[in-house]
């Protein structure tokens, strides 16, 4: 079995588990799309890995990436949903700010794209990968990014698996778009190195979730416990 | 492209700071008292302690000052500087309230409305210059938010001057200076300015938990308890 194998196999476990915990727990009402998400995550996995001769081809990785982009801001948008819906002036700000972030991702990846001919020694769906991807890429680190702004500067609640998916996610993806700026500007040859590089970034990140999902509910915390900080701060 | 990588550089690095120093159950229990009848106790308390922090500091310093009348000038200097470290155990405690205050406006749907600092209530010159700067500034904020932040804002900064002005007063009363009966007017003007400072910290912490009163109490306890 070679590394890459490895890493697929490790890869699709995890992710059977994350989803496992999140069914199990009786998490999916936490965030709903974040079950169709790993859902898809595990049965494209599985199906390069048990026919790789017929799914690991190029048209089915763009593919199974273009849902997965689809998904993935279907999660940005509901995690936003579930932890403003109760605050109204947090809830306006991030709806105009969401709005931006949304409308700069659709600029850059519709507008700065160029020229989408592949280069010599570069696959069809070369350009759509390297140059198209990673712009979509950025949009969801920046959306993420500012909910979870937005999150510390008003200081809301948010559910210990929503804070996980947000956390968890952004240096995932982070990685993800520089190890495809990579092959973007070193070339298809490093495609092998950076493969594993994302892809194990990427297990990582899958563990981190599935001990999220398959940690118990805390007690939720009650008043009488320690000072809070208003009282603290009077001294 | 390198451009858009930087970018998310930042804001990764910046989430993951600020999400790790971020305590949940901190949050949870501050959203939780807010929003439940512990919170008017807890304005209670802070008033009494504040209240009681500022009549010891009073006490002290009319005691210096009658000490002074009488004649015994070394008593009353030595009065004077335990009186500045009262205030100096109290003012960084107004600052560190006035800090949480601010961090808890962000945490209200609607603010009630505050009116800003009056210049006529203080006796500093420094200090009725950054009322004058509340009331201008004031009138070009929008929001209730961001005029309660001001007016936190210019709290702090005011507690940081008076403090300032009355450590470098005690500084020359003890140190027998020239003109130091001047000082002492000048320590008499710190102290009245403190107790307006004071009241109307007060005052606007009650705006505050007046504007989390109003919150929507049920669905945010709800999703608390998620």
């Amino acid at each position: 079995m070679s590394l890459q194998e490895v890493i697929a196999v490790a890869g699709t476990a995890v992710a059977f588990l994350a989803l496992a915990g999140v069914v199990v727990r009786r998490r999916m009402g936490v965030c709903w799309t974040f079950v169709p998400y790993l859902g898809v995550v595990v049965v494209t996995d599985l199906l390069v890995l048990l026919w790789p001769e017929h799914f690991y081809r190029q048209w089915f990785w763009f593919g199974s990436q273009l849902v997965i982009n689809i998904l993935r801001f279907a999660v940005a948008l509901e995690l936003t949903y579930r932890t403003f819906r109760a605050f109204p002036s947090a809830r306006a700000t991030a709806r105009g700010v969401l709005l931006v972030v949304l409308l700069i991702t659709l600029v850059i990846v519709f507008g700065g794209t160029g020229n989408l001919e592949p280069p010599e020694g570069a696959p069809a769906l070369g350009p759509l990968i390297s140059r198209v991807q990673p712009r979509v890429v950025n949009g969801a680190i920046w959306l993420l990014s500012a909910i979870a702004g937005l999150i510390l500067w008003y200081r809301l609640p948010v559910h210990p698996l929503h804070k996980a998916i947000l956390v968890g996610y952004v240096p995932y993806l982070l990685i993800f778009a520089v190890s495809l700026n990579l092959i973007e500007s070193q070339g298809w040859d490093i495609r092998t190195q950076v493969n594993y590089l994302h892809t194990s970034a990427f297990v990582a990140v899958l563990a981190y979730w599935a001990v999220a999902a398959w940690r118990r509910a805390e007690v939720p915390a009650r008043a009488p416990e320690p000072e809070p900080s208003l009282e603290q701060a009077s001294g | 492209m390198w451009w858009m990588i930087g970018a998310s550089v930042l804001s990764c690095l910046a989430i993951l700071f600020l999400f790790g120093r971020r305590n949940e159950r901190a949050v949870r229990r501050d959203w939780q008292l807010l929003l439940s009848p512990r919170g008017d106790k807890v304005y209670r308390t802070i008033e009494g302690r504040v209240e009681s922090e500022m009549a010891l500091a009073n006490l002290t310093y009319d005691e210096a000052f009658a000490v002074r009348e009488i004649g015994s000038v070394d008593e009353a200097k030595h009065l004077l500087d335990v009186g500045y470290r009262v205030i100096e155990r109290f003012s960084p405690n107004m600052l560190h309230l006035l800090a949480t205050m601010a961090k808890f406006s962000r945490m209200v749907s609607a603010m009630a409305p505050v009116t800003p600092l009056r210049p006529r209530d203080f006796r500093l010159t420094e200090l009725a210059s950054l009322a004058y700067l509340n009331g201008l500034i004031h009138r070009f904020l929008v929001s209730t938010a961001e005029r309660f932040r001001l007016r936190v804002y210019i709290l702090g900064q005011s507690f940081g001057l008076a403090t300032r002005a009355l450590l470098r007063s005690t500084q020359r009363i003890v140190g027998g200076e020239p003109e130091a009966e001047r000082e002492w007017d000048q320590v008499d003007a710190v102290r009245q300015d403190f107790d307006t400072l004071t009241r109307d910290s007060l005052d606007t912490l009650r705006v505050l938990l007046t504007s989390l009163a109003a919150e929507r109490r049920d669905e945010v306890l709800g999703q608390l308890e998620d």
